[in-house]
């Protein structure tokens, strides 16, 4: 079954009296139930829209959104029911209220008796480290704790589906794996479906089965993360140089144009896309003569990032 | 296993989820909801609860300034009296409209009218939620600050059952207005200035502290037309007048504050949901 169908579903906005923007354009897009998809795309790239028309918040110019049978905009208090979404970090608590205040007003606004939760709350809390806080206004809490309430109110009426928006943002490194992990928990061991929304590439590589990328509205990618890296498998050599980092920038974008760079503290890690006149040796001789120094050069799978910024471009460069 | 007794997981067992917890039935669901979205707010206004002593303070400072202005440098108990019954019901419609326009927006900046959005229950049935619990909040400041004025100066202001069908009936008109700066709320920006105009005209022309019947008769009629003027009216007559509720039938006024209440309630919800659905197009929920 599916958990979520989109079709042709379009929205745009008018930015001014003259200007309309197409936020999103004829999207096509189906998870299935248990699946984990990263939903990935630029800033302005359409994924806050989406994940609002998947929530019932926006109304679609054309095209429908079903979520586990239900549509969204007919049936919008059933599917609120079966689906809990964090949006923009910590925006769905109240910093005045204490996490257990929180947890029951989220159930029960959602139909479920603070009672039935009682257990499933403290689970929750138990297992995203805030028990022993629980009768603390959330407004003392720090950025993670804040965020890991969150997530634990979208999650006290056990939905089936869930809608992370940035679930990580603002978070220090162990706050960070303390909710990446308890992602990976809803999946494996709940068998919720995700969506999870990142510019944390990193994060949706480890997470996600499958990602979208969209970019001014279209779905430029869907596919599953191995497929994904296998189609740009052996496309990447990685160097990693030490000197100037912005010297390193121009002279790999001059050399290999669509190369990749990612500064460093003392120096660059170049990704360079492969064709038939790159080779390990042809790259070493071509940046023999920089001001740098060559730590190492690999063929290397690529990593999300790098296929992310390749999609986004390859997509910029057609329009 | 049974959903509602969940064990806490111990890393071996899967629980795939087939479904959500099984929720109440559908009508209970809403009145669940609504008693949640009150028990939020007063929640909510006990973290401000040394708030309520500087609003009170505050409110009924003004009210004692006015009633000195007003009596040329002195307190007279009729006075007084007739004016207190109107500044309490004005007291009512500016939290009413400050709880729909500032807290409204408040929880546009955070983000929880979104999680409200999502909810099982329609919105505007939790704006319900949130008028009781500005209803009880609103009382407890009057309570507070009109009975410390009305032992201070020994007031009769001849309070009685009949207060309370009217008290009903002008809350339900202050929940059409709370449903239309809701509505504004959501769709402006620059509404809270609008909001402050509506409460301070309210206060000069709703009649508290004088008796709409000295404007001109078309004023009258046109002030008459805002919320909370008839409902003062028809609170002087059934406290300070001792009117019964028959009496205040037979001369018109109460008819009309019922007649009143219902355009507000019927005006404000459309005009809400007018602007919700606009709001929903333009993607404008949770955007402040």
């Amino acid at each position: 079954m599916n958990a979520i169908a989109i079709e042709n579903l379009s929205k745009s906005y008018r930015a001014s009296r003259k200007k309309t923007v197409q936020a999103v354009s004829n999207l096509n897009l189906t998870v299935s139930t248990g699946e984990v998809i990263g939903f990935l795309g630029p800033n302005g790239a359409g994924k806050t829209t989406t994940i609002k028309l998947m929530c019932g918040l926006v109304l679609p110019d054309q095209g429908t959104v079903t979520v586990l049978n239900h549509d969204v905009h007919r049936q919008t208090r059933r599917v609120m029911q079966l689906m809990g979404a964090v949006l923009e970090g910590t925006r769905n608590i109240y910093w005045r209220l204490t996490p257990l205040q929180n947890l029951a007003y989220s159930a029960r606004i959602k139909g479920i008796p603070a009672t039935a939760v009682h257990n499933w709350g403290r689970v929750l809390l138990e297992d995203l480290d805030l028990w022993d806080r629980r009768h603390d206004p959330v407004r003392m809490f720090s950025r993670g704790m804040q965020q890991k309430t969150a997530i634990a109110c979208a999650l006290i009426h056990r939905p089936s589906l869930v809608l992370l928006d940035e679930p990580t943002l603002g978070l220090d490194v162990e706050a960070a794996v303390t909710v990446k992990e308890w992602i990976r928990t809803l999946s494996t061991r709940y068998g919720m479906t995700l969506v999870l929304t990142t510019h944390q590439l990193d994060l949706a590589e480890e997470l996600c089965q499958r990602v979208v990328i969209i970019q001014n509205g279209v779905k430029v990618t869907d596919q599953a993360v191995a497929d994904l890296k296998r189609l740009h498998k052996q496309e990447v050599f990685l160097v990693q140089a030490e000197g100037d980092p912005v010297e390193i920038g121009w002279r790999a974008s001059a050399q290999w144009p669509g190369a990749i760079v990612k500064q460093e503290e003392d120096g660059a890690q170049i990704s360079i896309p492969a064709n038939g006149n790159t080779s390990l040796t042809a790259i070493a001789t071509a940046m023999n003569d920089w001001p740098v120094r060559i730590n190492s050069i690999a063929q290397a799978m690529p990593s999300l990032e790098d296929i992310f910024i390749q999609e986004t471009r390859r997509t910029a460069n057609h329009e | 296993m049974n959903e509602m007794a969940i064990h806490h997981p111990t890393g071996h067992e899967a629980q795939p989820l087939s479904a959500s917890l099984r929720p109440v039935p559908p009508g209970l669901n809403h009145v669940m909801s609504i008693a949640a979205e009150t028990w939020k707010g007063l929640q909510l206004m006990w973290t401000f609860k040394f708030n309520v002593v500087s609003e009170v303070v505050g409110l009924f400072m003004v009210f004692l300034g006015i009633n000195f202005f007003v009596g040329n440098g002195a307190f007279n108990s009729e006075d007084l009296a007739f004016t207190l019954v109107g500044f309490c019901i004005w007291t009512y419609s500016i939290f009413a409209i400050s709880n729909m326009s500032y807290a409204l927006r408040e929880e546009q900046q955070q983000g929880t009218i979104e999680q409200m959005f999502m909810g099982s229950t329609p919105f505007a049935a939790l704006l319900f939620g949130r008028t009781l619990s500005n209803f009880a909040w609103t009382t407890a400041v009057i309570l507070l600050g009109g009975g410390t004025i009305t032992l201070a100066f020994g007031l009769d202001l001849g309070l009685n059952w009949r207060l309370i069908p009217v008290m009903g009936l002008t809350m339900f008109g202050l929940y059409g207005l709370g449903f239309v700066v809701a509505g504004l709320t959501i769709l402006f920006k620059n509404i809270l200035s609008f909001a402050n105009l509506i409460q301070n005209v309210l206060l000069f022309l709703n009649g508290a502290i004088v008796p709409v019947t000295v404007f001109p008769a078309w004023m009258t009629t046109a002030t008459r037309a805002l919320p909370s003027t008839l409902s003062i009216e028809v609170a002087r007559l059934v406290t300070l007048d001792d009117l019964t509720l028959a009496d205040a039938w037979a001369d018109g006024l109460l008819p009309l504050l019922v007649i009143h209440s219902l355009i507000w309630f019927v005006l404000g919800l459309s005009l809400y949901l007018v602007a919700e659905r606009i709001a929903r197009r333009k993607g404008l929920l949770g955007q402040f």
